[in-house]
């Protein structure tokens, strides 16, 4: 090897790790396997997340003594925390990836109504995100909750309603200042419907600024989810969120901490994750949101 | 001035009337408490005759207009559990939450603005770069996970202070904590990114140029313009003193609005919950009304321009 390669490689390296920072390569890896545990929760779980082993209850977790056969120890029931957890992964993130989507169509067609009618319209929908950003959306979520009963479809509805107002509030500035600008009025004189000029040109446009806005309210979606369902009033069982892990794993916090500490983790590193990737997309997409 | 005062009043309760109409409308809306407080099997005469006390069985406008009528007078129904005034019952618990709230507010300040402060003034330092991952940390720890953590840490394995209830001063401790902490995360956060944009600032390079010393800089120049943003978190978080416990309070079994809350909404307790829905509307409404006077307390551009009151 020549004495020149040497530090070329070195620079590469280094170029490399200046356009992927290593915090958000593991961020990035973390996402990853959290969403392929969540996509394969049935194959990779090792046992069924109901399933009893009555003569191992409250069996430790391999780092504390315990055994492989339930590498992350079990509960008071005998259930493979392990497979609970793989399983309330599943649930977590659906019910904020379902969330998410759902608050960002909504919001974005609100922004794009109000951006389009302007008037009492463009009021109307201000009226609606001033009252969502004044009221505490757990104190409101716990009031709907728990008056219309829980079923799992209500419940991610219920998310999809907590961050509208952000994603109204961006597509709306985003998109009276798109017409302002000239593609989405030269686009109009064509003869575009306004649903090809919202759909197909004003969105790709302040697409970035949404996608990023997404990184922010996804975490926020796990973590109101997970607070709900831990004071019991979210999730409901035999289904399995983290939130309810937690909230079950307290009981037991002085023989097994293991049963709370595990999905803690996992709702921890998963928020920490999206928000650094979220930070690094944001410098990326958006240099103007810094 | 005055025209100004009373148009906001008038959206603060305007506000407030709202939030009454959607709880009355998605209380009442959804499921028969009656069956809930009397139980599913309960003789049909018993539900029929609760439903007749507590004016169930009317159409849902005459439920919603007496509603509002005996609210303006102050009568905010009774507490279908325990037959008291609901808003006698949640008046009881203000104090209790009050008791964990403003403490932690209090840290909150006392740690959040000095720490965001320090961070921008010394940005990328080791100081800096701690700041900003411990209120990253305070970002995507869920209070109740940072809760249980210290419980584990400081009641269970070091024993030195309880667990739950409210018996003892000590008892207060770890729900302060909890609440503080990730609070002076975000408000940390905040202080930083403001001071940053402040710094960055034209009037502060000509107020350096001109020969002022860098601590008159930041504290004639950068702080005043830095407290306009910070303001607008602080003011929600004096918003949130009455509700902003719900989970810390649950974990720590805290006798507060909080819990009284979890408890009527598991409960379908439909009047307390509505009161307490009406008390956190109220505080969070004339939270901004203050930073709305604040703001034209400390940024005389706005008072200038007729936006907001002030002297």
């Amino acid at each position: 090897m020549s004495a020149a390669a040497e530090p070329l490689q070195r620079r590469r390296v280094a170029r490399f790790f200046e356009a992927w920072p290593p915090t958000t390569l593991l961020a990035l890896a973390w996402i990853v396997s959290m969403v392929v545990v969540a996509l394969g929760a049935d194959v990779l779980a090792p046992y069924s997340f109901t399933a009893l082993d009555l003569r191992a209850r409250l069996s430790p977790p391999i780092l504390l003594g315990g055994s492989w056969a339930h590498a992350l120890g079990t509960d008071e029931l005998g259930r493979d925390v392990l497979s609970r957890l793989i399983m309330s992964i599943r649930l977590s993130f659906l019910i904020a990836f379902f969330g998410t989507l759902i608050a960002a169509a909504l919001g974005t067609t609100l922004g794009f109504v109000a951006a389009h009618f302007r008037r009492h319209v463009e009021s109307l929908v201000l009226m609606l995100i001033d009252f969502q950003a004044s009221m505490p959306f757990l104190i409101i979520a716990l009031a709907v909750l728990a008056f219309f009963g829980n079923s799992l479809v209500l419940f991610v509805a219920l998310m999809g309603l907590n961050s509208w107002e952000r994603y109204a509030r961006i597509a709306r500035g985003l998109t009276i200042s798109a017409n302002e600008q000239g593609y989405a009025a030269a686009v109009r004189q064509l003869g575009a419907s306004n649903l090809r000029v919202y759909g197909l040109h004003v969105l790709p446009n302040i697409a970035s600024t949404l996608i990023v806005s997404m990184t922010i309210t996804f975490p926020e979606t796990i973590l109101l989810e997970s607070g709900l369902s831990f004071l019991g009033l979210g999730v409901q069982p035999p289904l399995s969120s983290l939130g309810n892990m937690v909230g079950y794993g307290r009981e037991y916090l002085t023989r097994a901490p293991w049963i709370m500490l595990c999905p803690a983790a996992v709702i921890v590193l998963s928020t920490l994750s999206i928000s650094v990737v979220g930070d690094w997309l944001r410098d990326k997409l958006d240099p103007t949101l810094r | 001035m005055l025209r100004y005062l009373a148009g906001r009043l008038l959206r603060a309760l305007l506000t407030i009337f709202l939030v009454i109409t959607f709880a009355f409308f998605v209380l009442h809306a959804s499921g028969d408490p009656a069956l809930m407080i009397l139980s599913a099997d309960a003789p049909p005469e018993a539900v029929k005759a609760f439903r007749a006390a507590w004016g169930l069985d009317r159409p849902l406008w005459e439920q919603y207009a007496a509603y509002i009528f005996h609210a303006l007078q102050g009568d905010l129904g009774n507490s279908m559990r325990d037959g008291r005034p609901a808003l006698q019952l949640v008046l009881e618990r203000v104090p209790m939450t009050l008791a964990i709230t403003v403490p932690a507010f209090a840290l909150k300040l006392a740690i959040g603005i000095p720490a965001g402060i320090y961070a921008a003034l010394h940005r990328n330092s080791l100081a800096d770069r701690l700041t900003m991952m411990l209120s990253v940390a305070g970002f995507t720890v869920p209070s109740f996970v940072l809760a249980l953590v210290l419980v584990l840490v400081f009641a269970v394995k070091l024993g030195w202070l309880p667990s739950a209830g409210s018996d003892t001063a000590a008892s207060a401790i770890l729900p302060i904590v909890t609440l503080g902490v990730a609070g002076a995360a975000i408000l940390a956060r905040f202080t930083r990114s403001a001071m940053l944009e402040v710094l960055g600032q034209p009037y502060i390079r000509a107020a350096s140029a001109k020969g002022l010393s860098w601590r008159r800089v930041v504290t004639e120049h950068a702080l005043p313009n830095a407290a306009i943003p910070t303001t607008t978190i602080v003011g929600f978080m004096v918003g949130t003193l009455i509700a902003g416990a719900v989970v810390v309070e649950s974990v720590f079994a805290w006798p507060g609005i909080g819990r009284l809350l979890v408890s009527s909404v598991a409960n379908r307790d439909l009047a307390v919950v509505q009161v307490i829905l009406l008390l956190v509307a109220a505080t969070m409404v004339t939270a901004n009304i203050i930073v709305d006077f604040v703001y034209g307390w400390i940024d005389p551009r706005m008072r200038s321009r007729g936006l907001v009151g002030g002297r």
